[in-house]
Formats: C-alpha cells, structure tokens, sequence
C-alpha cells in the first residue's frame, strides 16, 4: 500500500514537472520576445545558457558562445532598429527532465534596405536545459517557413 | 576522503561521456545519410524512419511535422527524386544529460533543380537524440535548415 501511494506521489509528481516545464518554457519564449522587442541585448542574452549556439539560416549566421550571441543582436538591431517580431505559436516537447525543445513560430517585421516594410514567417527551435532550476536556451535555430506544402 | 575518489571518478568518467556523445551523434547521422542514399525509394524512407521515434516532432524543410505517421506522409514525395543524396559534411554531439544528446549537422543534400539538372542545397540540422530502453539512440525532435556552414575559423598566426 505504502509503495502504491508512493508509485502514486511519483506519477503525480512527474505530471506536474511536465506541465511546469511546458507553461515555464513558453513563458521563457513570451520574455523572449518581450526582450527582443525592448531591443535589450543583456535581457535577450540573459535567457540562454553559458555556452550557447545559435544558428540564424536565414541571416546566414552561426556561431557559439554568449559574446557572439550578443554581438549578432547588437548588430541585428543596428541594422534593424524597428525590427518587431510576434509569436503565433509554441509547442513545448519535454525530452527528459532536464532537457525540452521548444518550437515557435514567430512573425518578424522590420524595414528593408530599400526602405520597404518587410514581413517574414519565421520558425524556431529551442534546445533548453535546466541550470540550477531555470530553463536556459542551450541552442537556438531559427529559419523561414517554407512554402505550404501541395495539397495531394 | 570518499566524496574526493567519488569526485575524482565523475571527473574521469566526464570526457568519456562527451565522446559516447559525439561517437552516438556521429552515428545516427551516418545512418541517417545511409538511408537517404539508399537506391529504392520505399527502402530508403523506411530506413529513415526507423531511425525517429514514433512521436518525433520535425521542424524546418517540411514545415511543421507532428509524429512518425505525419512524417511517413511527407517523405515518399520527396525520396521520389532520383537525384537525391546526401553528403555528411560535419556532426558535432553534445550531451544534455544521461540519456540526451543534441547532435548539430551539416550536410549536402544533392535533388533535382528546376531544370532537371542535379543541384546540391546545403542543409544543417539540430537533433534531439533520445536513448530507448534498448540502448538505442533515437531522432525525437530536429530541425532542418539551408544555408552553408559558416566559413572555418582563421589559423592562428605563427610566431
């Protein structure tokens, strides 16, 4: 009996932990966006681990660690000071305790060079781990939606 | 004195860990181009499912895709073109913990152009691999992108 409730506490235990990880995460990608939209490098930074990598396909970028995430968003939002970006969805894939995938899709706007407003559908993924109890972005990968796919 | 020998083996057992990762991610990405370059299109997109776990989630060049039933779907349009193959160009594993390893990819994915003629779209790919019971390491979340790799860093300067 006692190792029933236990088994019980358990199971409850670990379901809570999943919907925590799912409404922790997606709110991580709410901040997210709030700090992209603020232009606030140290916020933006802020949310991912110590040793990040980023890859940005459709800016044509890679790179690894904190100093050059936070030069791309620097330079990012020099070349775009009116760059907005709105997330339209997340879905949030708990790989183990410790480890999530987040997946969003996001509407970016800014002016092009042209000075033409432009519209892009990005879509995203976050690798997340847990550090000291707190969800960090360990590796971010964005690039364009591509075109629907044909009906059969 | 028993914390520092406990200590003293999670350090030693730390490199060790990396490499598995690496070793693994290196691994799952071989088999994932094997099956790729696989002759017979119905062979090949078996392969490449047998190597997802059956509620992978996919982001990237096929859109959005929920589970192993919508992907099975998508593939055979794709593995349809006789041009297709895949080159493996770079794998780096890391490992997120026991029984997680993110693996990033680069690769050249030759498909028919719009000519007719072969044309090779550079892709990357970020891979959540997880280990089943069986030991087997499994795809159950990746996304897939163009764009070519960046460029190697600078050698260092010689003295």
């Amino acid at each position: 009996m006692k190792t029933a409730l236990a088994l019980i506490a358990l199971f409850a235990a670990s379901s809570a932990f999943a919907g925590d990880a799912k409404s922790e995460i997606t709110e991580q990608a709410k901040t997210w966006a709030a700090a992209c939209n603020a232009h606030d490098v140290a916020k933006v930074v802020a949310l991912y681990d110590n040793d990040p990598k980023f890859i940005y396909a459709f800016m044509g970028q890679e790179g690894s660690g904190k100093a050059a995430l936070e030069g791309f968003w620097k330079q990012s939002f020099q070349m775009t000071p009116d760059i907005a970006v709105t997330l339209q969805s997340y879905d949030v894939v708990q790989t183990s305790p410790d480890t999530a995938m987040g997946m969003g899709l996001w509407e970016d706007t800014f002016t092009g060079p042209d000075g033409k407003k432009i519209t892009a559908q990005v879509q995203t993924s976050e690798v997340y781990v847990k550090v000291k109890g707190q969800w960090k972005i360990r590796v971010d990968h964005a690039s364009f939606v591509p075109p629907p796919r044909p009906s059969k | 004195m028993k914390y520092a020998l406990v200590a003293l083996a999670l350090l030693a057992l730390a490199p060790a860990a990396r490499a598995d990762a690496q070793a693994e991610a290196q691994k799952v990405n071989d088999a994932f181009i094997a099956a790729v370059n696989v002759k017979d299109p119905q062979k090949s997109v078996a392969a490449v499912l047998a190597l997802f776990t059956e509620d992978a989630q996919h982001i990237g060049v096929f859109g959005r895709v929920h589970g192993k039933k919508e992907l099975q779907q998508i593939l055979p349009k794709a593995f349809a073109d006789p041009a297709r193959q895949g080159t493996l160009r770079a794998v780096e594993g890391l490992q997120l913990d026991p029984n997680t390893i993110l693996a990033i990819s680069h690769f050249d994915n030759a498909v028919s152009g719009p000519d007719g003629k072969p044309m090779s779209l550079p892709l990357r790919c970020t891979r959540v691999l997880s280990k089943q019971k069986d030991g087997r390491w499994l795809i159950s979340a990746e996304h897939t992108s163009f764009g070519p790799p960046p460029p190697p860093p600078p050698a260092p300067a010689k003295k």
